[in-house]
């Protein structure tokens, strides 16, 4: 997969999560990716079985089920591959028990 | 009178019409997140994310005919409306002109007046073969892409290849506006700087 600075940008705010699961405005807001930009990304990692999705109720019963994300196994052996093969992209990878 | 969250919700169901049906599911994700965005611009913003992640999707898909290796039927009304969207301007700038050679100047009127100014002229010159050819070129493999399926296939040891061709009236509709305009076009253009000559 072609690293970018965007992929980066998601890369980090997932691994940064750990277990927790996030969804895509959540991750939006805090990589500042617009929604055209994020969800290919997520499609990317999703397809290269970096990331982990669900449908998840919403706290509100009348809000509909969210998507949710977090990185894989895959996923996470890839940040540590990424995080060894090019130091300057500066991510991080919390290594928390699932 | 539609509220932000409609016009978010309607723009994202209007997606879903782009793309084939693996790429739904995103599309649905980010229908669910539209309710819980607070700033209205925000969830516009969300919304037409989406729409445009869902034509880009959706036109990739077709140009390389992924959407038929998945075993769907490609949209024929999308790409002729993307097509008839993006020769409407060559069309009308043919039209204008061959109008106004005959004697009616009124649809040239606008483009004389662009002329007139000599920087929109400038603009005018420089965008107009890209923004024509290109939309016509790209209008073009839109919907030769839709109505066209190229199989291949080993039958007794031989390799066979079978192209087959969807009759759609509106597709092939494009498709020869596209092509006449082209031929117009690159017809004007030889004859103007080697005729001339």
């Amino acid at each position: 997969m072609r690293i970018t600075r965007q992929l980066t940008a998601v890369l980090d705010a997932l691994s940064r999560s750990g277990a927790q699961w996030r969804h895509g405005y959540d991750l939006s807001r805090e990589t500042n990716l617009k929604s055209g930009t994020l969800y290919p990304l997520l499609i990317r990692m999703a397809e290269a079985e970096w990331l982990e999705t669900k449908w998840a109720d919403a706290d509100d019963p009348w809000r509909p089920r969210r998507h949710m994300y977090r990185l894989s196994s895959t996923g996470r052996k890839a940040v540590q591959e990424l995080c060894k093969s090019k130091p300057k992209l500066r991510l991080s990878l919390v290594d928390d028990v699932r | 009178m539609c509220d932000s969250n409609d016009l978010a919700h309607k723009a994202l169901r209007l997606a879903l019409r782009f793309v084939p049906r693996r790429h739904r599911i995103w599309i649905a994700a980010m229908a669910a997140e539209i309710d819980t965005i607070d700033v209205r611009s925000a969830r516009i913003s969300w919304a037409f994310g989406g729409l445009s992640m869902a034509l880009r999707i959706g036109l990739a898909d077709l140009l390389t005919g992924r959407w038929r290796r998945q075993g769907e039927e490609p949209p024929y009304g999308f790409a002729a409306t993307v097509g008839m969207l993006l020769i409407a301007p060559p069309l009308y700038f043919v039209a204008a002109s061959i109008s106004n050679q005959l004697g009616f100047p009124l649809m040239f009127a606008p483009l004389a007046t662009i002329m007139s100014r000599s920087d929109a002229a400038r603009v005018f010159n420089v965008l107009s073969p890209v923004l024509f050819l290109g939309g016509i070129i790209l209008a073009l493999a839109l919907n030769v892409a839709v109505l066209t399926r190229l199989e291949s296939s080993v039958e007794s040891n031989r390799s066979i290849r079978r192209l087959s061709v969807q009759l759609n009236i509106w597709n092939l509709a494009v498709v020869i506006t596209a092509a006449g305009l082209m031929t117009i076009l690159i017809g004007y253009v030889v004859l103007e700087n080697f005729a001339m000559a």
